[in-house]
């Protein structure tokens, strides 16, 4: 744009501009271009040195035979990678669920298995066996006499007494 | 007027693309306006990279983290007390899974047909159940300690807004058999009494949690974050009591609490060999799973915690030390008149009489004071505190179980003449009823003191078994002398002893019997306290298992420690032999020799 020094200036502004060094004399108010220039512009001419732009090639028929393999493979590669997520996701998501359920399932068992070892406590208390013995008839035993053998021969040590009658039993002990 | 069109109305005012070229300004203006505007855009994208920056960099983990804790909801999982188990296994006490039900009272859609539907299966009223769920509040405790079976039934209902957190139930499956060694835990967890309080910290475990990502709904994301820290269970205590042998010990004492006259009655069994606590109890008892419907006053162990005058039980002491210092041999033959001068008072005989030619046998069978009081002095107040002390007396035994009493021992130096002649009888001076045992396993363990102990071992949820330390042992008379004492302490039990109700058919028992003034506690004397029937005493006296410790507080009645004590421990013995299958003596009783000629 400063190049073109002499295109319409305008009117308004009156300072010369530092940037037009093409022409010699400054042109008039009016701005008119009737006034011819006093030497001519230099010739363009082509400075030999390196290309700023490679010329671009264009792409001929072979070169897009030899892109088709490509892009399939990209393409595959991309279809693929998809799907092969895709699944992995849903069997780890089959896996968690499976987990999940198995958790549930064992922490069911475990409360069974809770369940259960209340039940054998509670019935196997002295309390409760006692209980459970004079229910059935069963009588406290009374001393206990040993069979021992003796270097006199006698056999017997402790005085063993017949057990009361089961009505006759009184306490749990 | 609205149609005429001015001319010039839709012509723009500046040339087509003027502004964009910079028209009306000179290429100096343009040149600031370009710089300027460069300045800006730089500003502005170095603000932007800078917060982009700071978001990303700095305070990045922290947005993420926030973004996470938003998505993780973090459960606690409580870790389950340990178990207080016998020493064959049998639990005393254990805890079981179950749940609290919480709600979210902005999340219940209908309080009311929630209540209707839950209030059964919980065993809460519908009204109450209602007015929580109509809280202005996210959460409302609705039950605790609900079992396994309820939480399912009440997850099947799928009701909005409730769910469910851990909140273990500490089982006591024995009741009241026990009770007052397990003692009980607090609504906190924290163990308030006996083994439940001494091993709080190895009992309470530690509590675990699970953080679990979940989406919108409250659900989990299945292959989200979902990590555990398992909770660790608590060690189990193992006890060296038998709960058998403890429950016919229990029931023993509770028949002698039923006779009237019987207020309190306490009973130890102790393993001769070990020292260790096979039985300890007392009646009245508690049942840990209820205790708090228990009268606070009954929450203790008087076995450790209540101390007594034990009266002539402590009498073995006294001839121990005679015996031990030669001052007397168990045939060595005094005259003991009914009476003897002690400072300021007269102790007397049980009955007064006539001096009597009694050997020292005699003097233990009869159960004399003054003959007892006449050796005491021969010996000397200082060596008699020694060898009181010796037996464990004025001091904790160091027993597993908490409010221990140590009993009271005065200095001899501080005996006044009474007390001189009170403390070899056993007034003036207290213990507990384990002291009181451990002073006979003593004697039966061919005198060595042995302290009691009453846990086994600790067992950690991996299964390693962490035994306990050895207990101090220590030699307190020489093994003739426990010998003599044996022999002495068996002569009571016999015909012409004070106490033919301790024998068990087929057993020699060796023991003594206890009569002493029960102290008054609402006037701090003797007057109207009644009195404290004891009797201590080991059998097989030839080779003995085990010692019973048996003592009744009776205010109102005047009957001897031979006539209601013995006939207890003669129950509890047998039971004990019995069950261990102790082999009953096979030599016959020796003849006592209890009379003499000087």
């Amino acid at each position: 744009m400063t190049g073109r020094a002499t295109a319409r200036v305008p009117s308004r502004s009156t300072a010369p501009s530092a940037r037009t060094t093409t022409g010699t004399t400054r042109t008039t108010r009016s701005g008119t271009r009737s006034t011819p220039r006093p030497t001519p512009r230099p010739e363009l001419r082509l400075v030999p040195g390196v290309p700023t732009t490679r010329p671009r090639r264009r792409p001929t028929s072979a070169l897009r035979h030899k892109r088709a393999p490509y892009v399939l493979l990209v393409v595959g590669l991309l279809v693929g990678t998809t799907l092969a997520l895709l699944v992995l996701n849903t069997v780890i998501a089959v896996d968690s669920l499976k987990a999940t359920q198995l958790r549930a399932e064992n922490a069911e068992r475990a409360q069974e298995v809770q369940r259960l070892e209340q039940q054998v406590v509670s019935g196997s208390t002295p309390a409760e066996v006692a209980r459970a013995a004079v229910a059935a008839g069963l009588v406290p035993a009374g001393p206990a006499a040993y069979l021992v053998i003796e270097p006199d021969g006698s056999v017997l040590r402790g005085t063993p007494e017949p057990a009361p009658a089961p009505g006759d039993a009184e306490g749990g002990d | 007027m609205p149609n005429t069109v001015r001319p010039g109305a839709f012509t723009s005012r500046r040339a087509p693309g003027s502004r964009r070229s910079g028209a009306g300004l000179s290429v100096d203006q343009r040149g600031l306006r370009n710089r300027w505007g460069l300045a800006l855009m730089i500003t502005l994208l170095v603000l932007v990279v800078g917060r982009l920056a700071v978001l990303q960099g700095v305070d990045g983990a922290a947005y993420a983290n926030a973004a996470e804790q938003d998505r993780l909801r973090t459960y606690p999982i409580a870790a389950l007390r340990g178990a207080v188990l016998d020493r064959d296994g049998n639990p005393f006490a254990y805890t079981v899974a179950a749940s609290r039900v919480v709600a979210d009272p902005t999340v219940v859609s209908h309080p009311a047909r929630t209540a209707r539907e839950l209030g059964p299966l919980i065993d809460v009223p519908e009204a109450e159940l209602a007015e929580k769920l109509s809280q202005d509040d996210r959460y409302v405790v609705l039950a605790a300690q609900v079992s396994p079976e309820t939480t399912d039934a009440i997850d099947a209902l799928e009701l909005p807004g409730i769910s469910f957190e851990d909140d273990p139930v500490r089982l006591y499956p024995a009741g009241t058999v026990g009770g007052q060694v397990i003692g009980f835990v607090g609504r906190d967890g924290e163990g308030l009494a006996g083994i439940e309080q001494t091993f709080q910290d190895e009992l309470a475990g530690t509590d675990g949690h699970r953080r679990v990502e979940v989406g919108s709904g409250g659900n989990p994301i299945p292959s989200g974050i979902d990590e555990s820290t398992p909770a660790t269970d608590g060690d189990t205590v193992t006890l060296t009591v038998d709960q058998d042998l403890q429950y016919v010990t229990e029931q023993r004492l509770g028949e002698a609490c039923s006779d009237g006259a019987t207020t309190r009655a306490s009973a130890v069994v102790l393993d001769v060999h070990t020292g260790q606590v096979m039985a300890m109890g007392s009646c009245p008892g508690y049942d840990p799973g209820n205790y708090s419907k228990t009268d606070p006053n009954l929450l203790g162990n008087p076995v450790v915690s209540d101390v007594f005058e034990p009266g002539s039980v402590m009498k073995a002491v006294t001839l121990s030390a005679a015996l031990e210092e030669g001052v007397a041999t168990p045939d060595t033959v005094l005259s003991v008149n009914g009476h003897i001068a002690a400072g300021d008072r007269v102790v007397t005989d049980a009955h007064d009489h006539a001096p009597i030619e009694w050997t020292v046998t005699g003097i233990l069978a009869k159960s004399s004071n003054v003959g007892t009081i006449m050796l005491a002095r021969e010996v000397g107040d200082e060596k008699l505190e020694h060898y009181l002390r010796a037996f464990g007396l004025g001091d904790t035994t160091g027993i597993e179980l908490p409010g221990e009493s140590a009993g009271i021992l005065e200095d001899s130096a501080d005996w006044t003449a009474s007390r001189a002649a009170n403390v070899p009888i056993g007034q003036g001076v207290s213990v507990t009823t384990l002291q009181m045992a451990s002073i006979y396993q003593t004697i039966a363990n061919d005198g060595v003191r042995i302290e009691p102990r009453i846990v086994e071992s600790v067992t950690g949820p991996g299964g390693r078994v962490t035994e306990a330390p050895e207990p101090e042992s220590t030699r307190v008379i020489s093994q003739s002398t426990a010998d003599r004492m044996a022999y002495m302490l068996e002569a009571v039990v016999g015909r012409d002893g004070t106490a033919p109700l301790g024998e068990i058919e087929g057993f020699r028992v060796a023991g003594k019997t206890g009569t002493a003034q029960r102290a008054n506690p609402e006037c701090n004397c003797y007057e109207g306290g009644g009195y404290v029937t004891t009797f201590v005493g080991f059998a097989p006296a030839d080779d003995p298992q085990y010692v019973v410790a048996v003592d009744l507080e009776r205010p109102t009645s005047e009957a001897e420690g031979g006539q209601v004590a013995a006939p207890v421990f003669a129950d509890i013995m047998r039971y004990a032999l019995t069950a261990d299958g102790v082999v009953p003596s096979g030599t016959p009783r020796p003849d006592f020799v209890l009379t003499g000629t000087p």
